[in-house]
């Protein structure tokens, strides 16, 4: 890994977006907060602390997502994948650092989510590590799917659609503003395919919200780990 | 040795165009140049040279080394700005060459030493942190221009550098180009450019060599020649065109003929290929 790459790419695509474009980040916590506020009024404050873990791995899981869109527009119409290709650079690299291009500006809604879930009493900082943890594994897993897409892509047009209806299907659909036992188990295993989803229950079960699972921790190291691969070897990076 | 070296290389694509053609090519000198129409195939010789796509078949090498064999060697020499190469618009072209720079591997004191080096050199110094999609379109592609030159690599892959540069940015862009110590080989639409900057030029079309040499070997043929447009049987557009011995064509004069010398133009056409614009 090129770590002096990284980080100087997620200085030149995510500091320079959150130093000169604001509105990303308005825009990537709007819809976590319109949800919250949505689940707010419904429940009548019942299900606040669901909104928030939910909302925590959403703002992360969209903002990976709407990478495709990213690495579609970079590779098709700016072309500095091509140029990055004739380097010593590899995907990963370059994945990286998007990825951490990305968690720079979706760090603002963290903070946000950090800081309700702290006011309610809900977190508490020596749950912190497993809970950066579990978000850590939904960035890595959610970035290397958007990679793979996203290299296969043909045009740039079809890039925008597609990160929006995975972000609904990773981040919307999922147990991340309900308890996910609710859900019937043939949905809910279903629904693992999406590495929010084992995300969420990692979080409901720690936090007691909901019954204590182990296995969907499994399914999230295993789900990050096979993504990553994936990234690796099926991103189309030579052509 | 030379700087790139192709052997019939040919490069088929998915939907069954044929932009290599069994291409043999041998380019040696400090500046070289691809010259050659839309879809000649400039572009995808310059992405398999650059290790950006592969061949089909045939064989092409970069100081000797082969590219689907060396290609991480390669890369490692050299530094590629692809033809429809654009900044992001919402970083500056400091943030750009920094970060090309660290990709080549450089610290980043040393990047950001260069990066203002080379955006003094192309004429970006005032703008080198405004957002790139406050600059021109000129500016735009002396950022990448500037990205390829401050990598300081042995081999600098330009394709088609300055497209779009008005007069003055576009000498400014051949005075860096001159300036450095690698070797060049840049692709270009613009005959004066070829004949300006380089040392050897390569005239391709339809994926096939069709000219190679210094300005003055392409010139020997037409050596003594002029061109005389309104007579000929060579047609471009609705332009005939000959190349006479310049005493019959004092006789042409004010027989409604257009009497030009010759230049790097007429080995173009006479290669085989029209001009375009």
């Amino acid at each position: 890994m090129r770590i002096r790459f990284i980080v100087t790419f997620a200085w030149f695509y995510g500091w320079s977006s959150l130093k000169r474009g604001p509105t990303y980040i308005i825009s990537y916590l709007s819809l976590p907060l319109s949800l919250l506020f949505l689940v707010y009024v419904l429940s009548q404050g019942r299900l606040v602390s669901y909104s928030i873990l939910g909302g925590l791995i959403s703002v992360i899981a969209s903002n990976s997502l709407s990478s495709i869109g990213d690495f579609a527009f970079m590779r098709l119409e700016l072309r500095l994948q091509d140029l990055l290709v004739a380097t010593e650079v590899g995907p990963l690299d370059y994945m990286a650092g998007l990825m951490l291009g990305n968690l720079l500006f979706s760090s603002p809604g963290v903070l946000v989510y950090l800081l309700m879930g702290y006011l309610i009493g809900l977190i508490k900082s020596f749950t912190l590590p497993l809970l950066m943890g579990v978000l850590l594994l939904v960035l890595i897993s959610t970035s290397s799917l958007s990679m793979v897409l996203a290299s296969r892509l043909k045009h740039t047009r079809h890039s925008w659609g597609l990160a929006g209806l995975l972000s609904i299907a990773f981040t919307v659909i999922p147990p991340m503003y309900y308890p996910y036992d609710v859900l019937p188990r043939p949905i809910l295993y279903a629904l693992m395919l999406s590495p929010p989803t084992p995300g969420a229950v990692i979080l409901q079960s720690y936090y007691g919200l909901a019954p204590g699972e182990l296995w969907p921790g499994l399914v999230l190291v295993g789900e990050t780990v096979a993504f990553l691969l994936m990234a690796r070897y099926f991103t189309r990076w030579r052509e | 040795m030379s700087v790139v070296e192709t052997i019939d290389l040919t490069k088929v694509y998915e939907n069954g165009v044929r932009a290599l053609d069994s291409l043999n090519l041998r380019l040696e000198g400090k500046i070289s140049c691809v010259l050659g129409r839309n879809g000649a195939g400039k572009t995808t010789l310059m992405r398999i040279l650059s290790t950006q796509l592969r061949p089909t078949s045939g064989r092409a090498y970069v100081l000797g080394l082969d590219v689907m064999e060396k290609a991480e060697e390669i890369r490692r020499v050299i530094s590629s700005i692809p033809q429809e190469a654009k900044p992001m618009g919402i970083a500056s072209p400091f943030e750009h060459v920094v970060m090309y720079l660290t990709a080549r591997g450089v610290s980043i004191r040393e990047a950001m030493e260069r990066a203002r080096r080379s955006l003094k050199e192309v004429g970006l110094w005032d703008f080198m942190n405004t957002p790139t999609d406050e600059l021109s379109g000129g500016m735009k592609r002396k950022v990448m221009v500037a990205m390829a030159l401050s990598a300081e690599t042995e081999v600098v892959f330009l394709d088609e550098p300055t497209t779009g540069l008005d007069p003055i940015s576009r000498m400014e862009v051949w005075s860096a180009i001159r300036s450095i110590n690698s070797k060049v080989l840049l692709t270009t639409h613009y005959m004066e450019e070829a004949e300006q900057l380089c040392h050897r030029i390569a005239i391709i079309d339809r994926g096939r060599l069709k000219a190679e040499g210094t300005v003055e070997d392409l010139l020997k043929p037409l050596q003594g020649k002029v061109r005389v447009e309104g007579v000929g049987d060579i047609r471009i557009g609705k332009i005939s065109i000959s190349y006479v011995e310049e005493h019959r064509a004092r006789e042409m004069i004010g027989k409604g003929v257009t009497i030009r010398p010759v230049s790097l133009e007429d080995v173009f056409i006479l290669s085989g290929v029209q001009v375009e614009d």
